[in-house]
Formats: structure tokens, sequence, C-alpha cells
């Protein structure tokens, strides 16, 4: 892995910390997380919360952890740890949207990326949910390495096999 | 049951522009967002009455270059809220929809009672309104934010920045406002919508009395610091508020040397650049690289089909590049018979018509509408074909020379 060194780069058009302060919750959710997700992007050799907190002083260290953790449980971002130092990373590059159209089911929409990173090409499978504005907010993720994606596909078609022949219904 | 669906989505909201052709000054670009696919130059119309849309729809198999819709909010939210009020009102919804489609569309920030609570506009807003909310944060984040979401809520394609406006006496922190508000908007519309965001420089007439203001808006437009907190804002909107451009050739000149020097900047920053609240200079301001631009629809307009005055009223000839009162159209109809139009769908049926106080009164405003936009299509086919045949300024000149608008000759270059 690469060594990190103390400067990161950050997005030019960050809010000072007055603006920030003046946003409701739900906006302030959005506003990390967008900012965060654009830091990662800037930084592919990795950053650290320490990092993050140091050059954004109105970014609660707590909190960016907690972003960040659900970003490595959304797929969006994965983590190392070297020592006692946990170094974030983007999950690798975005090269291509499968479908232009995304699959809605109800409120949920499930969005299908290809995204290469050092070990190989994956399919990502990213699920949003609407807030209450309306706007879609990550809320799932899912990877699965490319050349797998066929045992993948035939794995569910036989669980799809066993729910139908246990009989199971959708209550939705 | 699960509902399934297959919708258009922004993964991450997409607003590019292409410039595909160049002729002089003018272009032809092709605006993609998430996949909507526009092509320009092109007319923008108005929605703000249900007359406005009866006549777009009506009018919408002839039109391939009215390809943006500017819409009032107050229009939007009746259309909004006659879905749940039953199927007679939720047509309504569906040529909103349908139009929606296949246009850009846009929401005015400019609109009457959109962000303010009475019927006052930010155009209300005195410079020490906005400099009691410039001291402020949560004042001036407020009027951001709640611009920003009601125009998400009303599916715009991009947001536009709810700017002052400014005016030739103005005090200068107003230009460095202005350009927070825009950079603000810009960082909270992505960051919470994830949509892209649009400059709206909102200009009062007065302020091309001279260069002085204009040219700082476009020095801090172009500091090469400001642009890296603005990158990812995709387009560009110029209103004027009051012009009187045929009557000040000083005024024009200046006119057509700003439009010039921004459609510079949208060209070496990719991205889109409208003009509206214009007349038809709005057509010669294509040819210094506008991608588009939208006429304010003139006349009495009266809302779901009721009687209008007989005095108000008019429509607008295409040669003469001018809206002709009803009265006018009215007379000469009656003194030769002669159809408003020669090759005007709309006109034709009122062939032979005694009188055009005959005609019910909604249906004539829905095809005058319906005819103004056949025109604009008409006008801009001519300057698409000019631009690929790299003589964009031959047919416009003459256009121009033979209208009553003599004065926008100027303004071609």
């Amino acid at each position: 892995m690469a060594m990190l060194n103390g400067n990161i780069k950050l997005p030019y058009d960050l809010f000072d910390a007055e603006k920030f302060n003046t946003l409701n919750s739900e906006d302030k959710k959005a506003y990390i997380r967008s900012v965060l997700k654009k830091i990662l992007e800037l930084n592919p050799n990795g950053i650290t919360i320490t990092q993050i907190t140091d050059k954004i002083s109105y970014f609660n260290r707590p909190i960016i952890w907690n972003h960040l953790e659900m970003m490595t449980i959304t797929r969006e971002a994965y983590s190392h740890k070297f020592g006692t130092t946990l170094v974030y990373y983007p999950n690798g590059k975005m090269v291509h949207s499968i479908f232009k159209t995304d699959f809605a089911i109800d409120d949920r929409t499930y969005a299908f990326f290809v995204v290469e990173n050092d070990v190989g090409d994956y399919l990502y499978i990213q699920e949003k949910n609407k807030d209450k504005l309306g706007a879609l907010a990550v809320s799932g993720g899912l990877i699965v390495p490319l050349k797998e994606l066929d045992s993948f596909v035939d794995y569910i078609k036989n669980v799809k096999k066993e729910v139908d022949k246990n009989g199971f219904e959708s209550r939705v | 049951m699960l509902k399934k669906k297959l919708i258009k989505m922004d993964s991450k909201a997409e607003f590019r522009v292409e410039e595909k052709e160049r002729s002089f000054l003018s272009r032809r670009t092709v605006i993609n967002v998430n996949g909507k696919l526009i092509t320009t130059p092109c007319y923008g119309a108005i929605l703000k009455s249900k007359v406005d849309l009866d006549g777009l729809f009506g009018a919408y198999e002839h039109l391939t270059q009215t390809k943006v819709i500017f819409a009032a909010a107050k229009f939007l939210n009746k259309i909004n809220e006659s879905v749940s009020e039953g199927d007679v009102n939720s047509e309504l919804f569906k040529r909103h929809q349908h139009l929606k489609q296949n246009n850009l569309f846009f929401v005015d920030p400019t609109t009457g009672g959109f962000i303010l609570k009475d019927d006052s506009s930010i155009d209300d807003l005195t410079p020490e309104s906005w400099s009691t909310a410039r001291a402020d944060p949560k004042t001036l984040m407020n009027l951001i934010t709640s611009s920003s979401e009601k125009q998400f809520k009303l599916d715009a394609d991009s947001i536009i920045s709810p700017s002052p406006l400014i005016k030739y006496d103005s005090p200068k922190y107003l230009l460095d406002l202005w350009f927070d508000v825009v950079k603000t908007t810009g960082t909270y519309a992505s960051t919470r919508f994830g949509r892209s965001s649009a400059i709206l420089l909102n200009l009062h007439f007065n302020l091309f009395r001279d260069t002085k203001k204009l040219n700082e808006i476009l020095a801090i437009l172009n500091n090469e610091d400001k642009q890296k907190e603005i990158a990812d804002i995709r387009a560009v909107f110029l209103r004027v508020k009051d012009p009187h451009f045929d009557s000040d050739s000083g005024a024009l000149a200046r006119y057509k040397s700003f439009v010039s020097a921004l459609a510079v900047y949208a060209k070496t920053t990719g991205r889109a650049f409208f003009v509206y609240n214009t007349d038809s200079l709005g057509l010669g301001s294509i040819t210094l690289g506008v991608d588009g631009f939208i006429e304010p629809q003139n006349g009495h307009l009266t809302e779901f089909g009721g009687r209008s005055d007989e005095k108000h009223g008019s429509l607008y000839d295409s040669l003469g590049l001018f809206h002709k009162p009803f009265r006018d159209v009215e007379e000469s109809f009656q003194n030769n018979g002669n159809v408003m139009s020669h090759d005007c769908e709309f006109c034709t049926k009122y062939n032979g018509m005694a009188t055009l106080n005959d005609a019910g009164c909604a249906e004539w405003w829905i095809d005058k509408r319906a005819h103004l936009l056949v025109c604009r299509n008409h006008e801009i086919d001519e300057v698409i074909s000019e631009i690929q045949q790299d003589t964009i300024t031959k047919g416009m000149r003459d256009k121009f020379q033979r209208s009553s608008v003599k004065s926008y000759i100027d303004v071609l270059p």
C-alpha cells in the first residue's frame, strides 16, 4: 500500500463553518457524505480521519468515523489497518454504469456499476433509498468479482427455486 | 405484490455540454442531462398557465427546436396538486410529464411568491435586505436551501441560484454576495440532491449604461481561483430585467459585448448558456454563441378558458419580429380577409372567419401561443442551417433588415 503523506486534497467548494452550522441535520448528513466521497476520490492513496479533521475543523471525529464506516458497509469505500492507524480508500474506480436506467422497487432503487481496483474488476450493486425530500441516498451495497458473476447468478437462481418451492410470498 | 419499475435516475447527476459545430461565434451543442439529449441552439417556452401548456402541447409535433421549458412555480404547484384531484385535472400532469421527457426543464427562481412568503420575489429584496442576509448566515442559507429544495421538488433538471438583482447603483458587496450565492447553491444542490446547478446573472437594464459593473462580473467569473470553486456548475442564465435595448444603441453595443464575452466563458468552461426574459434580441444573441433564448409571453392571458378583453392580446409577426396587438390583427383581417400567417397551421383555420371574435377565446390564445412557437421553431431552423453552411450572419442579417426591429442588426457579428 502506498505511504501516506501529511497533505490531502480537498474539494474547492467546501462550506465554511458558519454555513455548515446553519444546515439542518438531514442536510448536514448529506453534505458530510458527499464531501467525504469527494475527498476519497481526490486521495486514491488513502486518507485517515485525523487528516480530514485537521483540515476541516468543523468535522467532528466520531461523526466522520461513523460516515466512513457506513461507506465501507455500502461498499463505497474500504479500509485497511496499518498498526493502529485505520486508512480509508475509495472502492476502486467506477469505469462503467451498466445501465443508464436503474431498477426501482417501491422506494428502493438499484444501480449497477463495474468497478476496477488493484485486485480486479467487480460488479457493484448500489442500493439507494429516498429521504423525506425525495433525494436519493446510498443505503447499501454489494460487490461481486466479475469473474465469479456467472456462479453468483446461478446461485441466486437456486435461491429463487427454493423460495418458490417453499411457497414464500411477498407480503409487500 | 412488489411494484417494479424502471425509472430514469441520476445515480450520479450528469449535465454535460458538448460542442459539435461552430460558425464564427454561433455554435451547435448537445446537452446531455442524465441521458436526455438536447441539441442547441434552441428556443425555450414559458409555462405559467394552462393556456401555455395547451398551446405548447398542441404544437408539439411541429416543434423540433423548442427544447427548453422555463416554468413558473405557482403553475407547477397546481399541476402537482391536480394529480390527486382526479382524472379531469390529471391530464395536466400527463401533458407536463410528456413535455419534460423531451425538454430541458427549469424553474424560474425569480418568480413572485416562490421563495419569499408573500407575492414578492427576490427582485424585491433591497440591497439592505441582502446585507442583512449576508450578515446572518442562517438567513442566507435559508434562502438558498429553500429555493433549491423547491426547485428539486418540482423536478428541475438544474437548480438555478436565487441571485440578487444587480443594478447600476448596487453596492459593491452585492457582486461578492452574488458569487457567494452561486457557489453555495452549487455546493448545496450537488451534496443534498445530487443535481447540477446554474449561475443566474440577474441584471437590471440600467447596468448596461456603461461597462464598469459588467467588467467586474466578467472578472469574477474568469478568476482562476473562483473558477475552481464553481467547477461543477454547468449552465449560465442571463436575465435582463426591464430591457429597452431597442431604444438605446449604446446599451445594445454593451449587451453585445457582454453576451459575446459570456459565450466565450461558457465555451471555454464547457457550460450551456441561455438568455431569458428577452424579446427577439434573443434570436440575434444566438449568433453570438448563446445556446437558447426564452421570450416572455406577451398579452393578457386568462386561465382555463375564460374570455379575455378584446383590447388585449397579440400575435407574433415572424417577418417583422414583433408582436402585433389583437386589434391590429383583427382590423387587417376584417379589411382584406387574409389569414394571419400563410404557412402556419394554427392560423389557417381562421381563414374566412368573418371576425376573429367568432373564435373561442381560449382557442384563440392557444392557437396564438402555438403560432408563436412554430415561428420560433422556423427561425431556429434557419439559424441551424446557417451554422451548418458557415454563413451565420447572412440570413439573419436579411431577416433583421426586413424587420421593424432594425436596431438589433447591430448585435449581429
